[in-house]
C-alpha cells in the first residue's frame, strides 16, 4: 500500500506532496509541519474509519437528545402521582436509545434499510411527543392540573413561568423530531456516508488541533485549502466546513480494519484522571455555540476509549508483544484496570503510571495496544516522536518493533527527530532490499511536488540533517 | 597494449601493505612504479589511490586518508575562523577534496579505456552497459565510536554532493570506512571462496 497526499494552504504547507506507505516517516526540523500533517491525516483517516451512520446519527439526533435531557427534569420531579406526560417522557427515553441502537455496528451496505427503520422509529417518537403535548394542553385547559398541584407552593408568577418552560420544552422536542424525520427522508446511503464522514472530520479537526474554527487551520484566506488523498478522496476546507468527494468503495475497505490510533507522549497518561475530569465538564471550557476547547487533543480521549473496549479474538502480533515486554526491553507490561487506569506490572508488583519511567510507558502502551487487540492488520498507527523519553538503545527497539508491525500489515506513520531510528531503517533496507517498498520517507519542510529519489539518497539527506550537531561538535572538540 | 595487471599492488594503509595477497589497481602511482595517470596521458590530476572490482560487478574507487591529521591541519591553518564557520569550512574542504578525487579517478579510467581496449571491456558489464561505481573513503587513525558517528554524517553529505553531480546509475554507494573496518571487510572478501 502506498499513496500520495497533496496538501494545499493548510498549516505551514502551502503546496506539498508527500507519500504514505506501510512504514511512513516524517522527518525534519521543529516547526516544519510534521506533527501537523500526522494529526491532519489521523483526523481524516479516523473519520473515514468511523461508522459514518453512527457519527451522522449522533449528530442528527443530538437536538432530540438535548430536548429529552431538558424534559428529564419532568420525570425526576417529586410528585405524589405521576402525570400522563411524565410517564410518556419516561417511555420515550428507551425509544430514543432504540433509535441510536439501530445504527450501532451497522455496515455501509445496510444503510438504506437503516434509514427506513430510523424514519419509522422517529415517527413513533413523534406520535408519543404529540400525545404528551395533547395531554399537557388538556391539563392546562381544564386547569385541573398536575402542574398546579406540583407547583402549589410556588407564587403564581413562578408557576406561569414554569408552565411556559414546559410548553417550550415540548415544542422543542416536537420540532427536533420533525427536523430529524425531514432530514432522514431526504437522505440516501451515499450522502449518509458523506455527511457522516464530513461531520466526523470537522469534529476531529477541532478536537485534535484544539482550534475554535476549521478556518484557523488555513494559512491564506483567499487561497483554496485542500487535501487530496490518492484513492480515498479529496477534502476541501472552507471557513466553516469541509466539502468532500470520497471514494466510497475504498473507504468501505478501510472500515473493515479495526482502528486508527494516534500515540503521543505518555505524559498525557500520567495526567489521565485530571484530563478525563476536564473532558467530563466541557461546559466549563466551551464558548457559546462552540465545541469545548480544553487544550487536550481529542486523540488522547479516542485512544483511552479504544483501550477500554474489550476486543475479542487472538492478539494479532504476539511476536511483537513478546519482543516489547521481554526482559531486555521493558521486562513487564502496562496493564489497564476496568476504570481505564494504567499501571506497570513487573515481577508481580504493580506500579501506578505516575511513578513509572516514561520510556517504559512509551513502549508499554504500544504493547498494550497489541494485547488489547486494538491493533490489527490494516490498522493505521500514527506516532508523534516514537523516540520520546527513550534511551537510544530503546529507540532502536522501538524502530524494530514498529517496522515489524508494518511488515505484518499495520500502517505505521511516525514523525521523528531520531538519527538512531533513521540509521536503523537505513541498515534494515541495506540488508533486506525488499523492505524498501514498505518505506515512504518524507523530509520536511515540504513544498512542491514529490521528488523521485532512491531510498539511499533520501535517507542520507534526512540523516545528514539529524546528525549534523553531533558531527559539528565532534569536529569542534578535536 | 596496456595491461591493467601491471598496476595491481597490495593495498597500503598508512604507507604499509596490510596483506600481501589483498591487491587493487593503483591509480595514483608515481615513477618508478607504473603510473596509471601517465598511461592515460594525464598529468598529476587529483585521483583516488586504488580501484578494484567488487563482488557485485561494480567498480570500487578507494581513497585512503589520514582524516584526523587532515582535520587538525585544517583547523590549525584556519584557527582564526569562528567555531561554526571553521567547522563548516573544514567539512567543505574535505568534501571538495574527495569529490575531486572521485571525478579524477573516473577521468583516469575513462581516458585509460579510450587508449586501451581490454580496459574498456573491464569497465563494461557483459551486455555492454557501463558498470556502476562505489566510493570508499578509508580513514586511518580514527577508529573510535564517536569518529564513526561523525563519518556517518560526513558520508551522508559527501554522498549527497556526489549524487547531485553524478547520475545515480553511475555512482552507487559512498562509504567512509575506518581503516580497521576496511581491512576486515577486504579480508573477509579475500577468504570467501
Amino acid at each position: 500500500m502506498s499513496f500520495k497526499v497533496e496538501i494545499k494552504n493548510i498549516g505551514k504547507l502551502a503546496d506539498a506532496e508527500l507519500r504514505v506507505g506501510r512504514f511512513t516517516v516524517f522527518a525534519g526540523p521543529n516547526n516544519t509541519g510534521k506533527s501537523f500533517v500526522s494529526k491532519l491525516l489521523y483526523s481524516l483517516f479516523d473519520a473515514m474509519n468511523a461508522n459514518p451512520a453512527e457519527t451522522y446519527i449522533d449528530h442528527l439526533v443530538s437536538p432530540v437528545e438535548n430536548a429529552l435531557v431538558m424534559m428529564q427534569t419532568w420525570v425526576n420531579e417529586k410528585t405524589e402521582f405521576r402525570s400522563t406526560q411524565t410517564i410518556l417522557i419516561g417511555a420515550m427515553l428507551p425509544e430514543f436509545y432504540r433509535l441510536k441502537d439501530i445504527v450501532k455496528g451497522a455496515s455501509i451496505d445496510e444503510l438504506d434499510q437503516i434509514i427506513l427503520r430510523l424514519i419509522s422509529q422517529t415517527k413513533k417518537m413523534q406520535e408519543m411527543a404529540t400525545d404528551i403535548s395533547k395531554s399537557f394542553t388538556e391539563e392546562v385547559k381544564e386547569e385541573r392540573n398536575q402542574i398546579d398541584y406540583d407547583l402549589s407552593d410556588e407564587p403564581p408568577s413562578v408557576r406561569e413561568k414554569k408552565k411556559k418552560r414546559k410548553q417550550g420544552d415540548l415544542e422543542n422536542l416536537i420540532d427536533s423530531l420533525d427536523i430529524l424525520k425531514g432530514t432522514l427522508s431526504q437522505t440516501d446511503a451515499r450522502n449518509f456516508i458523506a455527511a457522516g464522514i464530513q461531520h466526523k472530520i470537522e469534529e476531529n479537526l477541532i478536537q485534535n488541533f484544539q482550534v475554535e474554527r476549521i478556518s484557523d487551520l488555513r494559512s491564506e484566506e483567499n487561497v483554496p485549502s485542500e487535501v487530496n488523498v490518492e484513492d480515498f478522496g479529496s477534502f476541501e476546507f472552507s471557513n466553516q466546513k469541509i466539502e468532500l468527494d470520497i471514494n466510497a468503495s475504498r473507504i468501505k475497505q478501510l472500515q473493515q480494519h479495526s482502528s486508527v490510533i494516534y500515540l503521543e507522549s505518555p505524559v498525557y497518561w500520567k495526567l489521565k484522571n485530571a484530563l478525563e475530569t476536564i473532558n467530563s465538564s466541557p461546559g466549563f471550557f466551551s464558548r457559546r455555540g462552540r465545541d469545548p476547547i480544553t487544550g487536550v487533543p481529542g486523540y488522547f480521549y479516542d485512544l483511552a476509549r479504544a483501550l477500554k473496549v474489550g476486543y475479542t479474538g487472538d492478539m494479532a502480533f504476539p511476536d511483537v508483544y513478546e519482543s516489547l515486554t521481554s526482559s531486555d526491553v521493558i521486562g513487564g507490561k502496562i496493564a489497564i484496570s476496568e476504570t481505564g487506569d494504567l499501571s506497570f506490572q513487573e515481577n508481580g508488583r504493580n506500579f501506578s503510571l505516575p511513578v513509572t519511567a516514561m520510556g517504559i510507558a512509551n513502549l508499554g502502551i504500544l504493547a498494550l495496544l497489541i494485547e488489547r487487540k486494538v491493533l490489527d492488520k490494516g490498522s493505521f498507527l500514527f506516532i508523534d516522536e516514537p523516540e520520546a523519553h527513550l534511551h537510544p538503545a530503546w529507540q532502536v527497539r522501538m524502530a524494530e518493533n514498529l517496522f515489524e508491525l508494518s511488515r505484518q500489515e499495520v500502517n505505521v506513520v511516525i514523525a521523528t527527530h531520531s538519527a538512531e531510528i533513521l540509521k536503523w531503517l537505513e541498515v534494515r533496507v541495506q540488508r533486506n532490499p525488499d523492505d524498501e517498498q514498505l518505506v515512504a520517507l518524507n523530509q520536511f519542510p515540504i513544498n512542491g511536488r514529490e521528488v523521485e529519489e532512491d531510498f539511499e539518497t533520501k535517507v542520507a539527506e534526512i540523516k545528514q540533517e539529524l546528525t549534523k550537531p553531533f558531527s559539528d561538535l565532534y569536529l569542534q572538540g578535536l | 597494449m596496456t595491461s591493467l595487471n601491471k598496476f595491481l599492488e597490495p593495498i597500503e594503509i598508512a604507507g604499509k601493505p596490510f596483506n600481501q595477497k589483498i591487491k587493487a589497481y593503483r591509480m595514483d602511482g608515481t615513477s618508478p612504479k607504473p603510473n596509471m595517470r601517465q598511461e592515460a596521458k594525464l598529468g598529476t590530476c587529483e585521483c583516488c589511490d586504488y580501484f578494484k572490482f567488487d563482488e557485485d560487478d561494480t567498480i570500487v574507487l578507494i581513497e585512503e586518508t589520514q582524516l584526523m591529521k587532515k582535520i587538525e591541519d585544517l583547523k590549525s591553518e584556519y584557527h582564526y575562523l569562528e567555531d561554526r564557520h571553521q567547522t563548516e569550512f573544514v567539512k567543505k574542504q574535505i568534501r571538495d577534496e574527495n569529490k575531486l578525487k572521485v571525478y579524477g579517478a573516473m577521468l583516469v579510467l575513462c581516458r585509460l579505456a579510450a587508449v586501451c581496449e581490454n580496459v574498456k571491456d573491464l569497465l563494461q558489464t557483459k551486455n555492454g552497459k557501463l558498470k556502476k561505481y562505489k566510493f570508499w573513503l578509508v580513514a586511518s587513525g580514527m577508529e573510535t565510536e564517536e569518529a564513526t558517528r561523525m563519518f556517518d554524517h560526513l558520508e551522508d553529505q559527501l554522498r549527497k554532493e556526489l549524487r547531485s553531480t553524478l547520475k545515480d546509475k553511475i555512482l552507487g554507494r559512498v562509504e567512509i570506512l575506518p581503516s580497521n573496518t576496511f581491512v576486515t571487510k577486504l579480508s573477509e572478501q579475500a577468504t570467501t571462496p
